[in-house]
């Protein structure tokens, strides 16, 4: 099989690409942009949360934080 | 460039999301276009197209005003694109045989052998699928594709040669001798 043939066939084989469909796509950006934000919001809340924790427990890390700051 | 255009795209940069929104407009068309040239399946694309975005807001800090913003879109969008390829779970469309055989049908070549043309296609890795997607049946230019890829032209035409090498063995082992 020529390279010309395999090319034909394959041509045939796979069609034209299908056309994209013609929809505004910015408000699912926009709602996975705030997904994005909600989840980060939520990890910072939980580094806050365990951070407080930890200086609950050891208020002596305060020190050496602000030591290391 | 004109200073307009930079000035949106310095404001891209920054994180003006009135800014990325006119970019985005702009832009889907295209973005959503070419990402359907690969995968080939127009609801998949959409998603693509969104995340393809996505990505570029969460980089925008490193995006340099004074490039092509569709070039570095495109080359999102073909990473993005060959990441979906590669997912097992994907569900399989486009190579479906209602949309082969358009206006170039050969009548001499049974539906048997373009399933199995479609089948080692399908089987090359997502890479060399891609670029023989876009080089073989899209007809995109080499320079184009290596843009895309953040690849040499060179590199293109080893890329597209190896998955013909590959195709053509595929369709040894199937037995395809059309």
């Amino acid at each position: 099989m020529t390279d010309d043939r395999l090319l034909h066939l394959l041509k045939q084989a796979l069609g034209p690409a299908p056309p994209a469909r013609a929809r505004d796509l910015w408000p699912a950006m926009l709602g996975r942009l705030s997904a994005t934000d909600r989840r980060a919001g939520w990890i910072d809340w939980l580094a806050a949360a365990g951070a407080a924790s930890g200086l609950a427990f050891a208020p002596g890390l305060l020190r050496e934080l602000a030591y290391i700051l | 460039m004109d200073s307009t255009e930079q000035e949106l795209l310095t404001r891209f940069a920054r994180g003006d999301l009135d800014a990325f929104e006119s970019l985005f407009r702009r832009m889907q068309g295209e973005v959503q276009g070419w990402i359907v040239r690969i995968v080939r399946d127009p609801a998949a694309a959409e998603d693509l197209t969104v995340e393809s975005f996505w990505r570029a807001w969460r980089a925008r800090a490193r995006f340099d005003p004074r490039r092509s913003f569709a070039a570095w879109m495109r080359t999102i969008a073909t990473r993005v694109a060959i990441e979906h390829l590669k997912r097992p779970w994907r569900r399989e469309t486009p190579l479906d045989a209602d949309r082969a055989g358009s206006p170039a049908t050969d009548p001499a070549v049974s539906a048997e052998t373009l399933a199995a043309i479609r089948g080692a296609f399908d089987g090359l890795p997502a890479a060399l699928r891609t670029v023989a997607t876009l080089a073989l049946i899209e007809e995109r230019p080499y320079a184009e594709i290596a843009g895309a890829l953040e690849i040499s032209t060179g590199a293109v035409k080893t890329r597209v040669f190896r998955a013909v090498r590959l195709l053509r063995e595929a369709l040894a082992r199937r037995g395809v001798t059309p």
